[in-house]
């Protein structure tokens, strides 16, 4: 066989394994912990969020938005703007990214916290007319300040794997326990306090070895609400 | 001619990278297909093809999604340099002195990448997985890019 016939079988088989590698995707993302994951959150946030009723009936945008209306910090300081998250896929392989179907037409720009049924689900990072960009919270460069259930913060990273993230950096003494629920601190100015960051699933040395898991919905399509902070209106 | 065959490649390799995405978390960044295409290039090509693949993988990453400049361009410039720097000392045609080369530069790639995204420098477990893991995808990799090279039709590619 000649240099350039190999050549083309070369570039045919590379062409082949990469279908193989976009067929198998589904395979690899659904992972064995899945449902482990999904049964965590759902036990914790059952246990000290909300009832099963509310739970089920978090189904479209207006209930999503009832929800969090009734919550302390509605009305305060943030404003809700509601919207409906896609999947988006990030050309770089390390980050994790969501798209938002709407943009500065709202209001929404870079740094405004987006939240689901289930919690904390990223900040946005960039924005245009009917479009936003969300990091979302399993994303490397993701970080927020956490309080656990005494109220003791740290600091919140994301990653390093898809629908997980790590405790960072200790503020107070905090010690985690398996299946402690975690929460915003509410300091930072992108969500208000006491909002589910995710589930503490694997307490590991050193600290910042620990797993959290996040919502398992975290990658998928979902209504979901922009807190975009208030301004001060100057009156006569 | 030459370069429509270069972009085909450049292309597969984009398209590669999306079909291997969800292995390609934390240690296993070493391993990303268009890092070792560039580190293959970096090994014996020009410096005007390597330009143009460090361009590529930027604009591509910058503007596609949600990564700045400096967290995209600092890797990629340390595996060019780490390679262009390490070929000195080590024969790039030797077929097996060559990964003494792409997996140090992978590696250290790899890990200041995680060094700007998480934040902290990461550990020697890291390192190590780092390692083989660049090792075991180079070695699937450079094979068949070795093969394409009469594609690219350069005198830097002995026949």
């Amino acid at each position: 066989m000649k240099r350039i016939e190999r050549a083309y079988w070369a570039i045919g088989c590379w062409l082949v394994l990469a279908l193989i590698g976009y067929g198998l995707q589904p395979l690899v993302n659904r992972s064995g912990s899945a449902d482990l994951h999904r049964q965590l959150l759902e036990q914790a946030l059952q246990r000290s969020l909300i009832s099963e009723a509310e739970e089920q009936s978090i189904l479209d945008r207006q209930q999503l938005l009832d929800r969090y209306l009734a919550a302390n910090f509605a009305g305060s300081l943030y404003q809700m703007v509601p919207a409906r998250l896609s999947p988006h896929l990030d050309p770089h392989p390390r980050r994790s990214v969501a798209r938002l179907d709407r943009g500065t037409e709202t209001g929404l720009l870079a740094g405004m916290g987006v939240i689901g049924a289930a919690g904390v689900i990223g900040k946005i990072t960039s924005s245009g007319p009917g479009w936003s960009l969300v990091q979302l919270a399993d994303d490397p460069a993701f970080v927020i300040p956490f309080i656990d259930e005494v109220g003791r913060s740290a600091i919140y990273a994301g990653g390093p794997n898809l629908g997980r993230g790590h405790p960072r950096l200790r503020i107070d003494p905090v010690e985690l326990l398996d299946g402690m629920v975690l929460r915003t601190h509410g300091g930072g100015g992108t969500f208000p306090e006491g909002l589910v960051v995710g589930v503490v699933s694997e307490v590991r040395f050193p600290f910042r070895n620990s797993v959290i898991l996040l919502t398992s919905t975290l990658h998928h399509g979902q209504e979901v609400l922009v807190l975009t902070p208030l301004t001060k209106v100057k009156t006569r | 001619m030459r370069a429509g065959w270069f972009t085909i490649l450049l292309l597969l390799t984009i398209f590669t990278t999306g079909a291997f995405r969800p292995l390609l978390v934390n240690t296993a960044a070493s391993a990303d297909p268009l890092l070792i295409l560039l580190a293959w290039l970096a090994l014996i090509d020009r410096w005007p093809r390597i330009i143009v693949v460090v361009a590529v993988i930027s604009v591509y990453r910058v503007f596609g999604g949600i990564s700045t400049p400096f967290e995209v361009l600092t890797p990629i410039l340390m595996i060019t340099f780490a390679v262009r720097s390490l070929r000195l000392w080590m024969d790039p045609y030797h077929p097996w002195k060559r990964y003494q080369i792409v997996i140090p530069a992978l590696v250290l790639g790899a890990a200041i990448e995680e060094w700007i995204l998480a934040g902290y420098l990461p550990s020697m477990s890291f390192v190590f997985q780092s390692c083989w893991i660049a090792a075991l995808c180079g070695a699937l990799m450079m094979p068949i890019l070795d093969l394409t090279t009469p594609l690219l039709r350069s005198a830097r590619y002995p026949l």
